[in-house]
């Protein structure tokens, strides 16, 4: 056994049961510093002991219980408020909804950067430099208007009907 | 499983006198009076809001959870709050307990929460100083073997090896090497998986080793 080897064992030897097998008694008894750490390890488990041995005791055990009767009789408790089959459907719906939103969420986010890379191809400005354009755009895309026919509005020709659709119009008519 | 928590409720049955004098020598008392189905009988009916049954569940747990609550916290006035508001927990959340689960745990997971948010709200990290910590062990060392130490030379011994550990690691050292439970009930306590329970464990007892070293050298420097 190497001095290393001991280390380990005296390591876990201070906090668990570890059995002193022949081999360590024979390094211990040949390596003055082993012998040493093995004390050592001893003395710091025989202190362990002492700590889980030691049970803190309260003062007055029924005090506290008839301090926790008297707050409980104050409170509605024990019996469920929800049942838990319910508990656990309005949790899965609750996760749904949360799936939901944040789907529907998703949907917006993208429509709304397709459009304002559109506008800034269209118009060389960015969509959210313009408060009232990225109104517009939200605009648009609460008419469930698709990407596709934004394209087409988008070119120039159809470009006096998208604005129409849109608070763009006044916007550009103020211009 | 649960073995070693159930064995720390305190026996208040006739035939405890045996369990008596095994707790005033080894403190892990076997609950005979709290077999699971009968455990789950009085669960049964304090969900229902019966108050007696809830009484007996605090009898019989509330010197395991002080105990533990003392061990986190190191005062006794706190640990008493501690053990009130965890009963009190207990009570308002029987009704989302799960039956199909141990209820032990999920207990002492209440029990442990509370200790460890008082603790933190108290901000009490204090580093005993290593003369005082060699001290009060002596003192203890010194005495009859069979004789506990008292709750302040508890504080201060407990203090001075995890005081200066972080929070997760001084909660799975105090509950695995000072409560005695297995790291299976200590997962399911804190919640954490079996690599972080077994991490914690490691770097707490690496730092609680140098400690107590430290504490042996201070000792053997002054005789």
């Amino acid at each position: 056994m190497k001095c290393r080897d001991v280390e380990k064992i005296l390591e876990r030897m201070v906090f668990e049961d570890v059995p002193v097998d022949a081999g360590l008694k024979e390094h211990i008894a040949s390596c003055p510093v082993c012998s040493q750490a093995f004390m050592d390890a001893l003395k710091a488990r025989e202190v362990m002991g002492v700590i889980r041995r030691s049970v803190p005791e309260p003062r007055d055990l029924d005090e506290i219980t008839d301090n926790i009767m008297y707050a409980i009789q104050q409170e509605p408790g024990g019996k469920a408020i929800i049942p838990l089959v319910l508990q656990r459907f309005l949790a899965a719906a609750s996760v749904a909804l949360l799936l939901l939103f944040g789907y529907e969420q998703y949907g917006v986010v993208r429509k709304v950067t397709a459009l304002e890379t559109k506008f800034s191809e269209t118009r060389g400005e960015s969509l959210y430099s313009n408060p009232q354009r990225l109104a517009s755009a939200l605009d648009i895309n609460r008419a469930g208007i698709s990407l596709s026919e934004i394209e087409r509005f988008i070119s120039p020709k159809n470009r006096a009907r998208l604005l129409s659709l849109t608070s763009l119009k006044s916007n550009d008519q103020r211009k | 499983m649960f073995d070693s928590l159930k064995e720390k409720a305190v026996p208040n049955t006739p035939d405890g006198f045996l369990l008596f004098l095994n707790f005033t020598v080894y403190p892990l008392v076997a609950a005979k009076n709290m077999m699971p189905e009968n455990l789950q009988e009085t669960i049964r009916s304090i969900r229902n809001g019966d108050h007696a049954a809830f009484r007996k569940l605090v009898t019989i747990y509330q010197q395991p959870a002080y105990s533990l609550s003392f061990r986190i916290l190191g005062n006794e006035e706190e640990a008493r709050d501690a053990v009130q508001e965890s009963f009190i927990k207990v009570w308002r959340k029987i009704g989302s307990y799960d039956p199909s689960r141990d209820f032990i745990p999920w207990m002492y997971r209440i029990i442990a929460n509370t200790s460890t948010d008082r603790l933190r709200t108290i901000h009490r990290h204090t580093m005993v100083p290593i003369d005082l910590v060699s001290q009060k062990l002596e003192e203890v060392m010194q005495r009859d073997s069979s004789t506990a130490a008292d709750n302040r030379e508890i504080a201060i011994l407990i203090e001075g090896l995890t005081g200066m550990l972080p929070e997760k690691q001084r909660l799975v050292f105090i509950l695995r090497d000072i409560e005695g439970m297995t790291s299976n009930e200590v997962e399911l306590i804190t919640e954490m998986t079996e690599t972080s329970v077994k991490s914690n464990l490691y770097h707490a007892r690496k730092c609680v080793r140098e400690r107590l070293l430290r504490i042996l050298e201070k000792e053997r420097a002054i005789k």
